[in-house]
């Protein structure tokens, strides 16, 4: 259950405790604070995350408004003013309230705004949610472990490579019939995020580069044997029949 | 008189929030509020009444806002007994304590005192209003003293004595001297 955290801003006590008593069935509604004056409120509400403030606007010395001006737009909680004053309704639009009720008001007019509130709530809940896998995401992107080569070099190129082979936690690519660099890397990752474009699997533990195939031919049991360059020739495992099939139907061979 | 929306709206409020509160205060206010409604109803502008008349019904005003403001509020009178029975215009006082509490106690964060003083002075009925709220920055005659006193031009022609201004160390205080009027003077 989400926890709405309210605050009540109104120089009436009676005032302040219509409102609480229509909140208090409301198990989401949280009240956090509760203010008689404009300057307490501003600096509550500089120091705590609200989702909805309940405003009233005539107030001694710091109104309504003035307590608007002081809290930064991006992060200030919903405001439904209310007030007995009809004649601000248009500057409390301007000050992007979400409603505008008149005292004295009913238990359905406010149930209606705070409705309307929290449907506001849900949805920036869920773009700030959204917001946060995005972040996560990049995040995660940017963590990209490093490519560790374990014979000590720190580049490889993988357009020369012909294959690879799982070995253990490693991968072996081949730029040869004998020629090959240890890799610390997984074969998902190899395909997913190294080379998704070109490149074709055929084993549990083969990946091939389709551009270095010289020939594909079937040797029975579901299993092909595929020449590749420099007269390397590699055997498909049974599960990967049909992959090879389709390759072989795209490009001939 | 012109009852003023915004104190008949919050007073509606204050009453909607009282049933859930106290039920018997809640009756008290509407009671007081009838009664209110009763005698602006009644009462004709340019009718006179006797100043007891006038204070009964700025006790049950300011009863109603004090509903409201609660300890915020504090009144105070101070009524020479011989005035009570002076005849003055209906609602020639109301504006004036509306004034106290729009400008005085609303404007501040504090408590407001608002004192009422009626005496017998140099033959005249003398009336005082004062608070001790925020005080006005800029003494600009606002609707309720423009209208206070060409009321009083219009009753007492030239004999009669108006002025207001800040107090020290704040507040506003508005004093009013007219000539004494009883019952019998009205027939």
């Amino acid at each position: 259950m989400t926890r709405i955290k309210t605050v009540i801003i109104d120089d009436e006590s009676l005032a302040r405790k219509r409102i609480i008593n229509l909140l208090a069935d409301d198990k989401e509604i949280h009240i956090v604070g509760e203010f008689s004056n404009g300057a307490e409120a501003i600096a509550f509400l500089k120091s705590h995350e609200v989702d909805i403030l309940y405003l009233d606007i005539h107030m001694p010395e710091t109104n309504g408004f003035s307590v608007l001006n002081q809290l930064d737009e991006i992060r200030r909680p919903f405001v439904i003013f209310a007030t007995a004053d009809k004649a601000s309704a248009i500057k409390a639009f301007e000050y992007k309230a979400l409603d505008y009720l008149l005292k004295p008001f009913r238990k359905i007019r406010f149930n209606e705004s705070l409705n309307h509130a929290k449907a506001y709530i849900q949805l920036k809940k869920k773009a700030q949610l959204s917001d946060q896998v995005a972040q996560l995401l990049a995040h995660q992107k940017n963590q990209q472990p490093p490519i560790i080569l374990a014979d000590g070099n720190d580049q490889i190129d993988f357009d020369d490579i012909i294959y690879a082979k799982a070995d253990g936690n490693y991968l072996r690519m081949y730029r040869s019939h004998s020629d090959y660099t240890l890799v610390r890397m997984t074969m998902n990752h190899l395909m997913t995020s190294i080379l998704p474009d070109h490149c074709l699997r055929i084993h549990r533990s083969l990946v091939i580069n389709p551009y270095f195939i010289k020939k594909v031919k079937y040797i029975g049991n579901n299993s092909f044997e595929i020449q590749l360059d420099d007269d390397i020739f590699l055997r498909s495992g049974r599960a990967y029949k049909e992959k090879i099939a389709q390759y072989q139907a795209l490009h001939g061979s | 008189m012109q009852m003023q929306p915004h104190f008949l709206f919050n007073t509606l409020h204050s009453i909607s929030s009282l049933i859930d509160e106290d039920k018997e205060e809640a009756q008290d206010v509407i009671g007081r509020l009838g009664d209110l409604l009763r005698y602006t109803l009644d009462q004709h502008k340019n009718d006179f009444v006797s100043l007891k008349t006038e204070l009964d019904f700025i006790n049950n005003y300011l009863e109603v806002e004090r509903a409201r403001f609660k300890e915020r509020l504090i009144v105070e009178y101070q009524i020479e007994k011989e005035t009570n029975e002076v005849f003055i215009a209906s609602f020639i006082l109301q504006p004036l304590i509306e004034n106290a509490i729009k400008h005085g106690l609303s404007k501040t964060n504090k408590s407001c005192t608002i004192t009422i003083r009626s005496k017998m002075e140099d033959a005249m009925l003398t009336i005082e209003i004062m608070d001790n709220g925020k005080g006005s920055e800029s003494i600009h005659k606002g609707v309720g003293l423009n209208n206070t006193e060409q009321r009083l031009q219009s009753y007492y022609d030239k004999h009669y004595k108006f002025s207001y201004g800040n107090t020290k160390p704040n507040g506003f205080q508005v004093l009013m001297k007219v000539p004494i009027k009883y019952r019998e003077d009205f027939r």
